[in-house]
């Protein structure tokens, strides 16, 4: 998710987009057309016979390389993309566009690091790469306990931004009303993820997609045109409009003193080193049919996530320029809101129930692949490899992951209800700097390097895992802190509201040291046929 | 675990292809070691010395600003230029392997994860 940023939307404002009787059941209508025809058109494509782990949790791999690309672009992309990256910059300028770039930088590292050789070497989950050539059971349990973790944080911080989308989108100000908006949603995905599986998360996710992609360059385009089809208007106009003047592109307005600089340090590497260990962002790599499609597919994704960056920029900006910054601020503190002020300001009812609409359908998409991975994590690697030593039925393995996606969504669900009015922007930067520090060091080091063993595997899950969590519960962003989770307590003794800074280096620490100290495996797991596989990019492939 | 027979992989031409993708496989690890420091670097640097990244090179344009147009465009060139390189370097390599894989009969190969 550009996942990137912390829906959890802190929507504080007064200002409703939508008046509360028409705008309200246009918004309605709209998504509730996108979501029967999504559903139409899953059923419609069914031909599937039987019980199939493949087509539950791959799709069949079928897809061809841009679809998936603009799939997986659909599945990274949270609401925080589309709302909050454009809010960020229009209030920070300069600190903003540098916050948004990290998360698109990172598709670098999956498309030459991961990508291909994860393709060749897993079936459907991290732990079934792992165990291509360490010892099953443990890094089956280890990985999919942490899948699960990342699932959670993810899942809550999704589900909690549609109960804040509810106010200002839907003009439902009541906590009854905002909770209803989650359980709805959750209880959508759960009803998408258990009778179409990886089929119909595709198509909620590449539709999803293309909306996205059309409302961005619709208000690029708006902006542009505004200023005349030349940026350096748009830039200079920006800067008048900030109250900052030059200042506002520069850094410092947001990251200003040293704890808050460490802290933008410590986000963006686990912004840019965390994609590329994200359990739905790796699942998606495997549902093509070859590493060269995982490939391309990897290639557009990155591509789309640049692309999006500049639209980012260019509405950011462009909402500064037009409704200047103090009219932004005064509406939400959080700059949330500022892409529905920006189309409100364009005068397009059509176009402000369509951004309404993406703004759910997004949320919709991505908590569908989420929960589907959580469920693939539960039933194949913790049921399926670890509980039935891999001898589990297709038939059983697919209704257990059925009922996790049950179990796994009613616990989000459940969870966000309870996190409604708590500040957890913190989570979505807690399950990227989770994915960097655990994941991230266990597939590169069992990828691409010899000594590797399962000692290292389990050190480096668990080492990443729990320094994460550790600081994080010790950071300002649980206690000490007004705008903390829990904001009576004190016992932050962590500065910084993320740990990648630390965590990351200590996971790679911990899988090297491991692994060199490895008294059963002394020279390293049998690395011949994983390296052959990851260099030649051979296997896996749809027979 | 399961062994397989990897007697296949001492004989030469597949030492010798194997060799060609280790070299290949480095030096495309080796740009998105580039890419991701140079993205911490321009974090680092508007952290460190604002005063640097502040200055201005063209009207509305400053050092940072420039960097950041430049990571980006960087960042899409990298992308557009590994698909090529991989096509051109890797995917020769890797077919060729898997012809002489399919030469020596081994089927350990052919598809499927480990049981």
């Amino acid at each position: 998710m550009n996942a990137q940023r912390a829906l959890p939307l802190h929507i504080d404002g007064p200002f409703t987009y939508a008046s509360p009787s028409n705008d309200n059941s246009s918004v309605f209508i709209v998504f509730s057309v996108f979501v029967m025809l999504t559903l139409l058109f899953s059923l419609i494509g069914n031909n599937s016979d039987g019980p199939d782990l493949d087509e539950f949790y791959a799709g069949s791999r079928r897809l061809p390389p841009f679809v998936n690309g603009l799939v997986l672009f659909g599945s990274y992309m949270s609401a925080a993309a589309l709302l909050g990256n454009p809010g960020l910059i229009s209030l920070s300028g300069y600190d903003g566009i540098v916050y948004t770039l990290a998360p698109a930088i990172s598709w670098v590292v999956v498309l030459i690091l991961v990508a291909e050789p994860y393709r060749s070497t897993s079936r459907f989950t991290i732990g079934d790469s792992l165990a291509y050539r360490l010892r099953p059971r443990p890094v089956h349990l280890v990985a999919g306990f942490t899948t699960l973790v990342i699932s959670l944080l993810y899942l809550t911080a999704q589900l909690v931004g549609a109960g804040a989308l509810a106010a200002p989108v839907l003009g439902f100000d009541s906590p009854f009303a905002q909770r209803g908006i989650v359980a709805s949603l959750g209880l959508l995905m759960i009803l998408f993820v258990v009778f179409g599986g990886m089929r119909v998360t595709t198509l909620l996710q590449g539709v999803k997609a293309v909306l996205l992609l059309a409302v961005g360059v619709t208000l690029g385009i708006a902006v542009l045109w505004r200023f005349g089809w030349n940026p350096l208007e748009l830039i200079n106009s920006s800067m008048r409009q900030s109250g900052f003047g030059e200042s506002f592109l520069r850094p410092g307005i947001k990251y200003a003193d040293r704890t808050s600089k460490l802290d933008l340090i410590s986000l963006q590497l686990a912004f840019s080193l965390g994609a590329a260990g994200l359990p739905h962002v790796l699942m998606r790599i495997t549902t093509v049919d070859s590493s060269r499609n995982a490939r391309s597919s990897v290639q557009w994704t990155g591509l789309l996530n640049l692309f999006f960056c500049v639209l980012a920029i260019l509405i950011g900006l462009g909402a500064t320029a037009l409704l200047g910054r103090d009219v932004i601020v005064a509406d939400a503190s959080s700059g949330n809101t500022t892409v529905f002020l920006l189309t409100g300001s364009l005068k397009s009812a059509a176009l402000l129930t369509l951004v309404s609409c993406v703004a759910f359908a997004t949320i919709l998409a991505v908590v569908a692949g989420i929960t589907l991975t959580a469920a693939c994590a539960l039933a194949h690697d913790i049921y399926g490899q670890v509980i039935m030593h891999g001898r589990a039925s297709s038939q059983s393995e697919l209704l257990i992951a059925r009922l996790s996606v049950g179990l796994i969504g009613v616990a989000a669900i459940t969870l966000s209800m309870y996190a409604q009015h708590l500040n957890i922007s913190f989570l979505v930067g807690l399950a990227f700097a989770i994915s960097a520090s655990a994941i991230l060091p266990t597939i590169l080091y069992n990828l691409w390097w010899k000594r590797f063993t399962t000692q290292g595997a389990v050190w480096s899950m668990c080492g990443g895992l729990g320094t994460a969590v550790v600081l994080v519960v010790l950071s300002p962003s649980v206690s000490g802190d007004p705008a903390a989770l829990l904001p009576n307590v004190d016992f932050a003794i962590f500065p910084l509201r993320n740990p990648g800074l630390i965590s990351i280096p200590i996971g790679f620490l911990l899988g090297w040291v491991a692994s060199v100290y490895d008294r059963r495996d002394p020279t390293g797991c049998d690395y011949r046929e994983t390296e052959v596989r990851v260099l030649a990019g051979i296997g896996n492939t749809r027979s | 675990m399961q062994q397989y027979d990897h007697s296949w992989l001492a004989s030469q031409p597949s030492r010798s292809t194997l060799k060609t993708l280790r070299t290949a496989r480095k030096r495309s690890s080796r740009v998105a070691a580039t890419v991701i420091g140079a993205q911490l670097s321009t974090v680092v640097l508007a952290a460190e010395v604002p005063g640097i990244m502040s200055h201005p090179i063209v009207d509305p344009f400053n050092v940072g600003l420039f960097l950041i147009l430049m990571q980006i465009g960087f960042t899409a060139c990298v992308i557009i230029w590994y698909g090529r390189y991989a096509k051109k370097r890797l995917d020769p390599a890797s077919l060729r392997f898997a012809a002489e894989l399919k030469q020596r009969g081994d089927t350990t190969h052919s598809g499927g994860a480990r049981p």
